[in-house]
């Protein structure tokens, strides 16, 4: 998901048709340049070498989302319209991982090293991150760990909040309660602070490598 | 032999024009521009709304955001078929896709 906002003016965008390592192509409708959707960034036209700021989102089933988000509004449409493309995340994890972002360079955490630690504290071009990992919705989330001028280690809390969602953490440094789906602290010392998200999503591996053959992974 | 050449040259020009009629200046034209329909500015359904009309279901896979106050869902499937969308969230102008 990314920020329309480009040098001050509001871009928009159509598809363009194009199929580009096996993910397809936008254009901008103002000036037809090219962009690839995969990784926000221009590669053919007048604004060749731009990039789009990502705005961090998620992917979650309904239920572990309207738990964190009980107003969101949902975008209508045929239910079985569409296709799920290439992601299978919920019943075949294996071959993808959630790929990350920091400064706009990327590290892969493979769903099957994700399965296994269930959180991984971990610092990405000097930043402190940490990424949570629902197993029951299959549901990878990569915060900033980073607070107050503190860097906080999480664990799962093993407890749920008042509205039955397990994606409770908590962290070492002050036994603090945090969302794990919104990024808020929402009891002890640290109650009311606010995590920032970075960008990621769920990504074929191979893929990956195809479209970032210099990223990190996490091993 | 030589009528074997003709059609191996035959075919070699319908491979030829058939990779022309798909070069693209990246990647290659896999459908017609705008064969999918982009969406804009949709007006969005409110969760219960969505959920009374079987647009969504618990464990129905989505792409959310939560940005400036403001939360949205886009079901996956639903983005199936629009691959792309503009929308805006907490007021600023973002792009959807799948």
């Amino acid at each position: 998901m990314y920020d329309r906002r480009l040098n001050g003016k509001v871009l928009s965008f159509g598809h363009a048709g194009i199929l580009y390592k096996k993910s397809f192509v936008m254009y901008d409708r103002s000036t037809e340049s090219l962009w690839v959707h995969v990784t926000g960034k221009a590669e053919v036209g007048p604004l060749k070498g731009q990039q789009l700021t990502f705005i961090p989102s998620t992917i979650t089933t309904w239920s572990q989302w309207k738990a964190a988000h009980p107003k969101s509004l949902v975008l209508p449409g045929y239910r079985r319209g569409g296709f799920m493309g290439t992601y299978k995340g919920a019943t075949r994890p294996n071959p993808f991982g959630l790929a990350v972002f920091v400064d706009f360079k990327a590290k892969l955490y493979p769903f099957k090293e994700l399965q296994q630690h269930e959180i991984v504290n971990d610092r990405f071009r000097d930043t402190d991150i940490t990424i949570a990992y629902l197993p029951e919705t299959n549901t990878a989330i990569a915060w900033k760990r980073h607070v107050n001028e503190q860097s906080l280690t999480f664990t799962w809390s093993g407890q749920k909040d008042e509205h039955g969602s397990n994606a409770l953490l908590k962290d070492q440094e002050t036994g603090s309660h945090w969302s794990a789906m919104t990024g808020a602290a929402l009891s002890g010392e640290l109650q009311g602070r606010q995590l920032e998200q970075l960008q990621h999503y769920p990504i074929l591996m191979h893929r990956y490598h195809a479209f970032y053959p210099e990223g990190d992974v996490f091993d | 032999m030589k009528r074997r050449l003709g059609w191996l040259s035959f075919l070699l020009g319908i491979g030829l024009a058939a990779a022309a009629a798909c070069a693209a200046p990246i990647g290659y034209q896999a459908v017609s521009r705008d064969a999918f329909p982009v969406f804009d500015d949709p007006e969005m359904l409110s969760a219960e709304e969505a959920e009374r009309d079987g647009v969504i279901y618990p464990r129905d896979p989505i792409i959310g955001v939560y940005y400036g106050g403001e939360a949205k869902a886009y079901p996956i499937t639903i983005m199936g078929v629009h691959e792309l969308g503009n929308d805006t969230i907490g007021g600023i102008p973002i792009a959807v896709s799948w």
